[in-house]
């Protein structure tokens, strides 16, 4: 009988295969946006963003997300962006946020 | 340009000081004691072990609970032991603490006043002095070593008795064994041979399969906290559905913590999933390179402590011809036999 409780659950593997998930668009994304090999992920960013109080937008998550292939869930997240610009007042990177929002949303399936 | 084969280590033929590691006491009770009996009984090595070491406190130092400096004194306890046993050649069973001496020697090696100022905390401590050890051996190089001289004296091999055909094998070397020092390894960090040995040189045949060098879930952090034993069982889960197409009639690991979370997490996942990663609902067996090579020179299975593993290994025996009594299985002398519950879904 399976659907013992363990206190703990075990996570589906994820394989990503990227001659399968359009790696040119990825790619066209960094090459246009090459700032974003900049980032370090530190979360900066989410924690000044106003759309992320109302909506899931990250978007040290959205990187993550690029460079992963995971392309439905960037062109999901990345319409919550307002385009305010407050994250990247305060990415120590200098990452190109705007720019780089704009090109993941224009991502196409 | 240096190639894995050029990843070679020179194994003492004779006098080794044996360290043992703490949780394979529990886990797989038989297994540093048929290793032993094969040194010293069937090799006729001279294989020192003294009752007064201690764990190397591995585990502590990875989760952050155990400070360098301590470490470094604990270990600097152990070499001080064996100098005083008068050996040179440390032989560590665990592949933790084999990363732990390897990873402490080499920082002495850079920072020669952590080495003075481990001599002084040692000699605070406890009054003792110790020397570096000349070679660092785990204890599966020293079978790989001596593998061909096993096989000479081996009753079974790894083939199945009745078609003749070699049993497939799938390996997973611990990932300190090679992946942090890779030249203190056969075969460095890609491409480990220590165990594919083993498995061809007595008969079978080893898989290659795609998340080989993947990481078994124990990684300390992974566990010790039970909420977070999701991120062990799915790292064990990758192994598994990786290696589940090509049918392997075991497991063979060199790491305490390998073998039991291949073990006990394939019944964790069938108990969660309601799937086996076998043909026939009883999963993979996994045996650790003292069991191999006790099975194949014969030892009864539950002598080697077969019994205690949580896949059954009875489909691996009836494969290998080895003979074995299914009613002295949990059989423990004049006490009472207590057997098991029997799990839900994992078939034993």
């Amino acid at each position: 009988m399976a659907g013992t409780k363990f206190g703990f659950f075990d996570a589906n593997v994820r394989s990503i295969n990227l001659d399968v998930e359009t790696p040119e668009t990825i790619e066209g994304v960094l090459h246009r946006e090459p700032s974003l090999l900049k980032c370090i992920g530190c979360g900066n960013c989410a924690a000044m963003c106003t759309a992320g109080h109302f909506t899931d937008l990250r978007f040290y998550r959205l990187n993550l997300y690029l460079k992963r292939g995971l392309v439905n869930e960037i062109r999901k997240e990345a319409q919550n962006c307002m385009l305010c610009g407050k994250c990247q007042l305060t990415c120590p990177r200098g990452v190109n946020i705007r720019h780089a929002i704009l090109l993941m949303s224009s991502i196409r399936p | 340009m240096q190639t894995w084969k050029d990843y070679q280590k020179q194994v003492p033929d004779n006098h080794f000081f044996y360290v043992r590691s703490c949780i394979r006491q529990s886990f797989f009770p038989g297994a540093e004691v048929a290793f032993l009996r094969i040194m010293q009984e069937y090799l006729k090595k001279d294989v020192f072990e003294d009752k007064r070491h201690t764990t190397c406190t591995g585990i502590g130092y990875h989760s952050d609970i155990i400070p360098l400096e301590t470490i470094m004194t604990v270990v600097a306890r152990q070499l001080a032991l064996m100098t005083e046993a008068g050996y040179k050649n440390l032989l560590v069973s665990c592949v933790t603490s084999f990363g732990i001496y390897l990873e402490i020697l080499d920082m002495w090696h850079h920072f020669p006043d952590k080495l003075a100022q481990t001599r002084e905390a040692l000699w605070r401590a406890t009054r003792r002095e110790f020397e570096v050890p000349q070679v660092v051996v785990h204890a599966s190089d020293a079978i790989y070593h001596f593998r061909d001289e096993l096989f000479n004296m081996a009753q079974y091999s790894l083939v199945n008795q009745e078609t003749g055909q070699p049993l497939n094998g799938v390996e997973h070397v611990g990932c300190h064994y090679a992946k942090i020092f890779p030249q203190k390894g056969f075969g460095g960090a890609e491409f480990p041979t220590v165990l594919t040995g083993i498995i061809e040189s007595w008969g079978g045949r080893v898989v290659d399969y795609p998340e080989r060098r993947h990481c078994c879930g124990f990684g300390f952090r992974h566990y010790l906290v039970q909420a977070n034993r999701g991120y062990s069982v799915s790292n064990s889960k990758v192994k598994f559905e990786s290696m589940a197409p090509y049918n392997p009639d075991f497991i063979l690991t060199n790491c305490p913590g390998c073998n039991m979370f291949l073990d006990r997490w394939q019944y964790t996942l069938s108990e969660i999933n309601g799937v086996t990663y076998d043909r026939d609902g009883r999963g993979i067996p996994v045996l650790t390179f003292e069991e191999a090579a006790g099975l194949v020179l014969g030892f009864d299975p539950w002598v080697l402590g077969l019994q205690m593993h949580q896949v059954g290994v009875e489909s691996l025996l009836d494969k290998m011809g080895v003979r074995y009594s299914a009613k002295t299985k949990y059989y423990l002398g004049n006490k009472n036999e207590v057997k098991p519950e029997k799990p839900s879904v994992l078939m034993v």
